[in-house]
C-alpha cells in the first residue's frame, strides 16, 4: 500500500475511533428513554433533571473549586521546581529529578490508601476531617509533579542563552524570570494549566478516598451513579462538561495567541 | 522545623469544632437540631422529596454523599476522619463497627416514633441490646429472570438456574452475579443445603468448587448494572437485591403489556439471604442532636410510608403500613410469606472467617 | 552568591509541599506492609507482622501479574501501531491543520472519563456497533465482559498518552536534518529509520512508559468492561484495600507495583543519559 494512503487511512480511523464514543454519550442524552438500546424520541428532560438535581449541582461546584485550586498551587509549586531543577545541579536535585516521576507513576489506589492513612494519621495531632481540602491537598500532590515535567521539557539549552544574555542586560532576577523565562515557557505553562485542571477534574479513585461530608466531587458522584444503574444524565453532564471544556480550552488558546502576537 | 511543620498543616487545611458527644446528647431535645446534617447513603435509597421536607421543617441543610458497597463506607468510617452523622450500612457491617467502637450509643428518649418499629427487627443478632441502630428497610437477595428472552413461562426456583449445569443449559440461561463473597458463596452454600453463615472449611471449600465449575457460565460479577444488562439483553437473568428489581420492572411497566408475566423475581426454594440496613450514628458525628431528630422524622408513620413506595423495599414500620399501597404490601416478592421468611438467613459477621470467604471468592473469580 | 540562594528558594515551596503530602504519606506504606488486619478489617502495629508475605505467598498472585504484564504490553504495543504514524502524519500538516488536530484527539481528555468507558460498553454490548462489525468475521454474539473489550477501552483512554510525546518529539526534528538524511542514504526507509525514527525515541519512550503504567494499575476500566471476572493488579490492589479490608496485603502489593515502576524509570533515564552522551 502506498506510504501516505495508509497514514491518511490510520489518520482518519484514529478520529473515528476517539469520536465515536463520545458521539454516542452526547446522542444518548437526548434519548428520551432510558435505556441505551431503543431510541424512542428527543428529549430535553435529562437536562432539566440536571439542573434540579442539587446533588449534581453541588458536586460540580466542589469539583470546580477543587481543580481550579489544585491547579493554582500546583502550578506555583511545579513551576518552582521545574526552574529550580533546571538551575541547580547537584546530588539532591538529580534525586528529586527522578523522585518527581513517582507522583505520576504511582497507582491511583496506592495513592488513595496512603494519603487517607496521612490524614488519619495527622487527625491524631491536629483537627483535621476529610473534605474540600484534603481533596485539593491530594490532588496537588499528584499535580505538581505533571507541571514540573511538562514546563521541564520546555528548558533547554535555548534558554539558558536566553537568559544569560538578558541578566546581563537586567540587573534583577524577577525582571529575567518575567521578560524571558515566562514568555519562552509560556506554551508549556498553558498546557499544564489544562492538563492539571483536566486531570483533578476527572480524578476518581484518590478523590473516592479523600472526600468528605459535603464535598463530593463530580467523578465520584458519576460514579455512584453509574454503580447505581446510569441514567442518561450521566451522559447530559458529561456532554455539558465536554462543552465547558471546549470553550475553556478555546479560550485559553485564543489568549494564547494574544500574547504571542504581542 | 517542626514548629513550621505544624503552622503549615494548620494553614492548608481546615479545622472543624471538637464536641464532647455525650455533653451533646444531654442537651439534646426531641425534634432539635445542632447544625446541618451530613449523610452517607447508598445512592438512591430516599426519597429527595423527604430530605427537602426534612430541609424545611427543621430549618438545616442536608448534605448527601454516597458510598457503593458496605466495605468502602467502612473504610471511611474506620478512618475516623470524617464527620457523617447518618449512615445506612447492612446488618454485618453495623457489627463489625460497633465492635470497632466506630458507633454512638443512640438516646431513645429522642426517639418517640421508635414505638412505630415492627419488633421483629429490633434486637436483632448485629446489636442484641438495639443500643445502636434504628432500622430502615429490610429486602432479599434473589434471582431475577426475564422469562421472555428464555421464551418460557416459569422457570423453576432453586439456585440449580444457577449452579445446576443441565438445567441451565436446558433454560439457556445467561447470567451475572453479584460482585460480593458473602452473597455468592452464600447462595452456592444455600444450594449445598448449608448454612449460609457456615464457618466450616469444607463446606465453604464445597461452595468454593461449585462457584469454579460455574466460573465458565458467568457472565460478569456484577453489582451495579445487572438491570440495564437484562434490558440490553446481553443476559437473561441475574442474582440481585429485591428493590433493584420491583424498581426495574416498575419502570417498565409501560413497555409490557404484562410486565409480571414477563420478568419473575424468585427467592430460590433452597432459601437466601434476607438483610436490613439501619441508621446509625457514627462516632465522629458533629450534630448529634439533628441526626437524631433525623432518625425520628424517618421514622414518622407517613414519612416511611412514603419512603416504602419510593424504594419499593419493605419498611421495618407496622405503623406506616396503612399509608402504603395495598397492592406493594400484597405482593409476596417484596413482603415475602411466613414460610419463605424462615428459610431466610441473615448475613452474619463471622470474624475471623469473613476473610476466608472474601479469599476464597477472589480465589474462584481468578480462576480459569 | 544571591542568585543561588534564590534559585533554591524558587524549588522550596513545591519541594516542601511534596515532602509534606507526598514523601511523608508514602512512607507510611511501609508502616502498613508490616501490621495484620484484625477480624473486624482494622490493621493493627502492636507488634512486627509478616502477615502481608506469607499472604501474597498464598494468593496465586502471579498469574494476575502475568496478565496485567501481557495486558499492558498489547495496550501498548497497539497504541505505538497507532499513535507513531498518526503522529507522524500530523507533523508533515499544516500548522493549522496540526494544531487542529491535536486539539482533537485532546478533546476526549476533557469530558468525563466515566462516561467515556461507558459509551465503550454500550459499544461492545450485544447488538454494539463493534459487536455487530466484528462479528462479520468471527462468531460473537457480545463482546462485553471480554478481554478485548478491556485492552479496547484501554487503547482508547491511553493513546492520546501515546501520540503527543512522539508529536512533541518529531516536532523538535530539524527539517534540514531530514534532508541531509534523504540526501544520505538513497533507500526512504532506512533515511527515516536512522534519523527520523531514532531522534524521535525520547518520545516514544516517554509514550511507552506513560501507556504500559497507568494500563498496569487500572482499574476501573477492568472493572466496567471486565464484568471484574478477570483480575488485573489494580482490582486486586482495590479489592484489598476496600473490600477485604485487607490494608498490609493492599500495601505490599502496591509496593511492589512502585518498585516495578521506579525500575522503568531508572531505566528510562539510563537510556536518555547514554543519547546523551
Amino acid at each position: 500500500m502506498n506510504r501516505t494512503v495508509f497514514l491518511k487511512l490510520n489518520y482518519i480511523f484514529v478520529l473515528i475511533f476517539i469520536y465515536l464514543p463520545i458521539f454516542l454519550m452526547v446522542g444518548l442524552s437526548f434519548n428520551e428513554s432510558k435505556y441505551f438500546n431503543q431510541w424512542t424520541g428527543f428529549t430535553l428532560q435529562w437536562y432539566e433533571q440536571l439542573f434540579q438535581n442539587q446533588n449534581i449541582l453541588n458536586a460540580l461546584y466542589n469539583s470546580m473549586i477543587v481543580a481550579t485550586v489544585s491547579t493554582f498551587l500546583s502550578i506555583l509549586f511545579g513551576f518552582g521546581i521545574a526552574l529550580y531543577l533546571f538551575r541547580v545541579k547537584n546530588r539532591f536535585t538529580s534525586f528529586v529529578e527522578k523522585f518527581i516521576y513517582v507522583p505520576i507513576v504511582i497507582p491511583d489506589v496506592t495513592m488513595a490508601a496512603m494519603m487517607l492513612v496521612f490524614f488519619i494519621f495527622l487527625s491524631n495531632y491536629l483537627e483535621i476531617k476529610l473534605g474540600i481540602a484534603t481533596t485539593i491537598i491530594s490532588h496537588t500532590a499528584f499535580n505538581i509533579s505533571f507541571v514540573t515535567v511538562l514546563i521541564g521539557s520546555k528548558l533547554t539549552r535555548k534558554l539558558r542563552v536566553l537568559e544569560e544574555v538578558a541578566s546581563d542586560l537586567y540587573a534583577n532576577h524577577f525582571q529575567v524570570i518575567k521578560q524571558v523565562t515566562l514568555p519562552f515557557v509560556m506554551p508549556a505553562l498553558l498546557a499544564s494549566v489544562i492538563l492539571s485542571f483536566v486531570l483533578s477534574f476527572d480524578e476518581v479513585v484518590i478523590s473516592m478516598f479523600v472526600t468528605g461530608p459535603g464535598s463530593t466531587t463530580l467523578p465520584v458522584y458519576v460514579f455512584s451513579m453509574i454503580k447505581k444503574g446510569v441514567t442518561p444524565a450521566v451522559n447530559s453532564v458529561s456532554s455539558l462538561m465536554l462543552i465547558f471544556s471546549l470553550i475553556l480550552v478555546t479560550g485559553v488558546l485564543l489568549l494564547s495567541r494574544k500574547d504571542n502576537l504581542k | 522545623m517542626k514548629k513550621s511543620l505544624v503552622i503549615l498543616l494548620a494553614i492548608a487545611m481546615i479545622s472543624c469544632s471538637t464536641g464532647s458527644t455525650d455533653d451533646a446528647v444531654a442537651s439534646c431535645t426531641i425534634g432539635s437540631v445542632d447544625g446541618d446534617l451530613n449523610l452517607y447513603n447508598w445512592a438512591e435509597y430516599i426519597d429527595p422529596e423527604l430530605l427537602e421536607e426534612f430541609e424545611t421543617t427543621y430549618g438545616v441543610s442536608v448534605n448527601e454523599d454516597f458510598y457503593t458497597s458496605n466495605e468502602e463506607a467502612r473504610t471511611k468510617l474506620q478512618s475516623g476522619v470524617n464527620a457523617y452523622d447518618i449512615v445506612i450500612p447492612s446488618d454485618y457491617m453495623i457489627s463489625q463497627l460497633i465492635q470497632d467502637d466506630l458507633l454512638l450509643t443512640l438516646n431513645f428518649e429522642l426517639l418517640p416514633n421508635f414505638s412505630n418499629i415492627d419488633p421483629d427487627y429490633t434486637y436483632l443478632n448485629y446489636d442484641p441490646e438495639n443500643l445502636y441502630t434504628v432500622p430502615y428497610f429490610w429486602g432479599t437477595t434473589g434471582f431475577g429472570v426475564n422469562l421472555d428472552a428464555l421464551g418460557v413461562e416459569e422457570v423453576p426456583n432453586t439456585w440449580g438456574l444457577v449452579f445446576d449445569q443441565e438445567l441451565r443449559e436446558t433454560y439457556g440461561i445467561t447470567f451475572t452475579l453479584l460482585d460480593d463473597s458473602r452473597e455468592v458463596l452464600g447462595a452456592a452454600l444455600k444450594y449445598l443445603g448449608y448454612s449460609l453463615n457456615s464457618v466450616d472449611e469444607t463446606e465453604i471449600e464445597e461452595a468454593t468448587q461449585l462457584l469454579k465449575e460455574t466460573q465458565d457460565a458467568i457472565v460478569a460479577y456484577d453489582s451495579d448494572q445487572f438491570e440495564d444488562l437484562i434490558i440490553s439483553g446481553e443476559i437473561n437473568a441475574a442474582h440481585g437485591w429485591s428493590g433493584d428489581f420491583f424498581a426495574l420492572f416498575y419502570e417498565l411497566e409501560d413497555q409490557y403489556e404484562d410486565v409480571y408475566s414477563s420478568f419473575v423475581y424468585l427467592i430460590p426454594e433452597e432459601g437466601g439471604v434476607r438483610w436490613t440496613d439501619a441508621m446509625v450514628i457514627p462516632s465522629g458525628s458533629s450534630s448529634i442532636c439533628t441526626a437524631h431528630t433525623f432518625m425520628n422524622f424517618m421514622m414518622d408513620a407517613e414519612v416511611a410510608a412514603q419512603n416504602a413506595e419510593w424504594n419499593a423495599y419493605a419498611t421495618a414500620n407496622s405503623a406506616a403500613k396503612e399509608f402504603i399501597d395495598e397492592e406493594m404490601l400484597a405482593d409476596e416478592s417484596i413482603y415475602p410469606s411466613d414460610e419463605v421468611v424462615a428459610n431466610l438467613e441473615f448475613i452474619e459477621d463471622l470474624g475471623e472467617v469473613n476473610e476466608i470467604y472474601e479469599n476464597k471468592f477472589f480465589e474462584a473469580k481468578s480462576s480459569n | 552568591m544571591t542568585r543561588n540562594k534564590l534559585n533554591n528558594i524558587l524549588g522550596l515551596p513545591g519541594i516542601i509541599f511534596l515532602s509534606i503530602f507526598f514523601f511523608t504519606p508514602s512512607l507510611f506504606i511501609f508502616r502498613y506492609i508490616f501490621g495484620s488486619r484484625t477480624r473486624t478489617g482494622k490493621t493493627s502495629f502492636d507488634k512486627i507482622y509478616f502477615d502481608s508475605f506469607s499472604q501474597l505467598l498464598d494468593f496465586n498472585v502471579v498469574p494476575i501479574i502475568n496478565k496485567s504484564v501481557v495486558t499492558a504490553f498489547f495496550v501498548t504495543l497497539i497504541c505505538f501501531i497507532v499513535g507513531y504514524p498518526f503522529a507522524y502524519y500530523i507533523k508533515k500538516l499544516s500548522t493549522t491543520m496540526k494544531y487542529f488536530s491535536l486539539f482533537l484527539i485532546s478533546i476526549p481528555f476533557l469530558t468525563n472519563f466515566l462516561s467515556r468507558t461507558y459509551s465503550w460498553k454500550i459499544l461492545v454490548s450485544k447488538n454494539g456497533l463493534i459487536t455487530k462489525y466484528v462479528s462479520m468475521f468471527y462468531d460473537v454474539s457480545s463482546l462485553l465482559f471480554t478481554d478485548f473489550a478491556v485492552v479496547l477501552g484501554m487503547v482508547y483512554v491511553y493513546l492520546p498518552f501515546m501520540i503527543l510525546p512522539i508529536f512533541t518529539s518529531l516536532e523538535n526534528i530539524e527539517d534540514s536534518l531530514l534532508e541531509s538524511a534523504k540526501d544520505l542514504y538513497a533507500n526512504p526507509f532506512k533515511a527515516f529509520y536512522y534519523v527520523t525514527f531514532k531522534l524521535s525515541l525520547p518520545g516514544v519512550i516517554a509514550g511507552v512508559v506513560l501507556t504500559f503504567i497507568p494500563s498496569l494499575g487500572a482499574y476501573i476500566i477492568p472493572q466496567i468492561l471486565g464484568g471484574s471476572k478477570s483480575m488485573y493488579l489494580g482490582n486486586f490492589t482495590v479489592l484489598q484495600f476496600i473490600q477485604a479490608s485487607n490494608w498490609p496485603l493492599g500495601s505490599l502489593v502496591s509496593l511492589i507495583i512502585l518498585l516495578f515502576m521506579v525500575f522503568a524509570i531508572n531505566l528510562l533515564f539510563k537510556f536518555e543519559g547514554q543519547r546523551n552522551l
